[in-house]
């Protein structure tokens, strides 16, 4: 009989105990979820500024690392739990409109003190789906080629004087390449990061991800089997990301070339001082294309403090705090206005090669169905590269299966 | 007196009985019914998910990579039990109880085990380096190669080198389930066996096979399961590249769900899984019961 009373009672105790160590919620604090690195100068200690700069909202932001924020929030869209606000990639911001995740923001726009005549066109497209608005964009980048200014010299080459064209370019590479260093490093990984680092190839051929199929599309995607096949490019490119793979590469002199985005800027400052290095703009053929990264930030339909999350939006877009975030978060300034005026990118001449490069970035969509358009991308690149199937066989099934995707 | 004691033992059951049915019985439950739902990126927050028989399974079928993915899957899962088990039951044949520090280096061999998935993912990703690998390095300078393979890179080694690290952390685990049976052995039989004459290899194949065959049996068993669900450490490698070569079942499905939203599908994949895998069971058992009845 006793056994069976203090069994009870452990039961009772084991049950109500998670509840009773749970933390009560504040009142008034929105919470935000990015997959912004936890050591990003920017981010973090903004929020910070801004909760204590008044006390009617306070931003309680999480970190959740890129690979598996997707999961995250799609699962936590699903019980209920998601968070009032969140920094999205913005291929992927359309496919969670579609999804019923966003509150549009129609109504909030029409009372703000900007618009999208504010912002640069390419970054504010990619939260619009059907007309309406649902999101802002909150940090945007682009990619352009860095160039190790010492490996050029050996090489007789003139580093201010960067390959312009795609016959400059595999030129260069070849002359650049020599045992233990390669001569250009890009990334062809099976995820987002290798659609991001082809498209412009495939843009600057005039080409677009609706006629994979063409001519156009086919020169784009020989153009990087061939750099593997003659060894200007290491054929580990299908397995290396833009951070940990591409840039450590060119960090380690091991690769004269990279195509990269600015996130790179402060790390090679910082992490290898003695590297000389320069940023030019990626060739062109037809036309200029860059890729457009970045992410956009979204209100969460049912959120409990929306109003919260959009007070720290309000505040940070406010011209004399706008600019110094971007700066110091690594991002491209959003608004023109922001970039003529404010001290940090004008006359910096590797901010001054970005700035003219995002004149020509495309975003990816928006669409949807974006992620299974990238994977029909990255895995005709894959099959390319790895010599699995030639460029057109590789790019006509992939332009079949976009057909299929957005029919 | 008795009927309150068997009361009393139902009560002692219940947490454990509750943890199964709520981490176990309700998840499968759930994923069974999802299969036959038309659950995607628009229809995931609503209330109640349209019915579509078995649509699912139809296309998870007739998905153009399923029959690279389940080739993957048994390859992967044949070979690594081939490779773990023999290196496994040789180093526990190895390391008895006669050698000197046996139990240490058994001990040691447990290592293998006890390093998270994501971490032996890492190091092997960067052993087998295209570039700048140590076995790339180490074939080459022994001459076993002209130069360098980027195993993780191509299509034709990726699978390979993903066994090799699956097959790395899978031999302590066969060692340690087999040196226990190999060491309740009676050393009169061995006794016995060598006074009739018998060799090594007889000794072998007619009494320490047979001896163990319980074991054996069980787990090979253990490691099939194990080994064809594996998720992480070829995520972690590969994420089932370069172009599906290492795309096994279990990250088909993962990706089914969470990368093209499709859940319905990703369920009904990961039913096909588990059917797989009752066939396996079910052979089992039924080899199993074969071999005790003749006693029976």
């Amino acid at each position: 009989m006793r056994e069976r009373c203090l069994f009870c009672a452990l039961l009772v105790v084991c049950l109500l105990l998670p509840g009773m160590l749970a933390a009560e919620s504040v009142k008034g604090t929105a919470q935000l979820w990015s997959y912004v690195p936890l050591d990003n100068p920017g981010l973090y200690p903004t929020i910070k500024t801004f909760n204590q700069s008044q006390d009617q909202a306070k931003i309680e932001a999480k970190f959740i690392p890129f690979a598996d924020f997707k999961r995250q929030l799609t699962v936590a869209l699903t019980a209920g739990n998601a968070p009032d606000c969140a920094l999205v990639d913005n291929p992927d911001f359309a496919s969670y409109i579609d999804l019923g995740a966003f509150e549009p923001l129609d109504a909030r726009l029409a009372k703000w003190s900007y618009g999208q005549k504010d912002f640069y066109p390419g970054p504010w497209q990619s939260s619009v789906w059907n007309g309406r608005q649902y999101g802002i964009p909150f940090e945007t980048n682009t990619l352009a080629l860095f160039l190790n200014v010492d490996m050029f010299k050996a090489a007789g080459l003139d580093p201010n004087k960067p390959p312009k064209t795609w016959e400059d370019l595999t030129a260069y590479a070849a002359k650049l390449t020599k045992a233990g260093a390669y001569g250009l490093s890009v990334c062809a990984v099976a995820s987002e990061e290798g659609t991001f680092q082809w498209l412009p190839f495939l843009q600057q051929n005039g080409g677009d991800i609706y006629h994979l199929d063409s001519p156009a599309a086919a020169e784009a995607l020989q153009l990087w089997v061939d750099w593997v096949k003659k060894g200007y490019v290491s054929k580990e490119i299908v397995a290396m990301d833009q951070w940990s793979g591409v840039r450590v590469q060119f960090m380690n002199k091991q690769a004269a070339m990279m195509v990269n985005g600015p996130w790179c800027i402060v790390p090679l400052k910082n992490d290898a001082p003695s590297l000389n290095w320069k940023v030019a703009l990626l060739p062109g053929r037809k036309k200029q294309a860059s890729a457009m990264g970045g992410v956009d930030f979204g209100l969460i339909k049912g959120g409990k403090n929306l109003d919260a999350a959009w007070a720290f939006i309000d505040w940070l877009y406010r011209a004399e705090n706008a600019a110094e975030f971007w700066h110091i978060f690594g991002s491209l300034p959003l608004m023109p206005a922001a970039a003529a005026k404010a001290p940090y990118w004008k006359g910096d001449p590797i901010y001054e090669v970005f700035l003219e490069q995002m004149k020509y970035a495309a975003p990816r969509g928006p669409h949807p169905k974006w992620p299974r358009i990238s994977e029909a991308i990255f895995t005709a690149m894959q099959e390319a590269l790895t010599g699995m199937k030639t460029s057109p066989a590789a790019l006509r099934d992939a332009a079949a299966k976009v057909k299929e995707i957005v029919r | 007196m008795l009927r309150r004691e068997r009361h009393d033992g139902y009560l002692w059951l219940a947490p454990a009985f509750l943890y199964l049915v709520v981490m176990v019985a309700y998840p499968l439950a759930y994923n069974l019914v999802m299969s036959f739902q038309d659950v995607t990126a628009s229809t995931l927050l609503k209330p109640s998910k349209p019915f579509i028989g078995l649509d699912n399974f139809a296309a998870v079928v007739k998905d153009p990579i399923l029959p690279l993915v389940l080739k993957n899957s048994f390859v992967f899962t044949l070979g690594c039990i081939l490779f773990q088990f023999t290196i496994g039951f040789a180093l526990a044949l190895l390391l008895n109880p006669r050698v000197p520090l046996a139990g240490f280096f058994r001990g040691l061999l447990l290592v293998t085990l006890m390093v998270p998935t994501v971490v032996v993912s890492v190091l092997f990703r960067w052993l087998l380096n295209g570039d700048i690998g140590l076995l790339n390095e180490l074939l080459v300078r022994t001459h076993v190669l002209n130069r360098g393979i980027a195993w993780l890179a191509e299509p034709k080694t990726a699978l390979a080198g993903v066994m090799f690290a699956n097959i790395w952390i899978g031999i302590s685990f066969n060692t340690m389930l087999l040196a226990p049976s190999l060491a309740a052995i009676s050393p009169t039989f061995y006794e016995a066996a060598s006074i009739d004459g018998a060799s090594a290899w007889k000794k072998f194949r007619f009494l320490t096979l047979p001896l163990t065959g319980p074991t054996i049996f069980i787990t090979l068993l253990l490691g099939f399961i194990y080994t064809f669900r594996i998720f992480g450490l070829i995520y972690a490698m590969t994420g089932g590249g370069p172009v599906n070569a290492t795309n096994v079942l279990p990250i088909h499905a993962y990706k089914l769900s969470f990368f093209f939203f499709e859940f319905g599908q990703g369920a009904a994949a990961n039913c096909l899984l588990l059917a797989i895998l009752f066939v396996v069971i079910c052979g089992y058992l039924l080899l199993v019961r074969r071999e005790e009845s003749p006693e029976g």
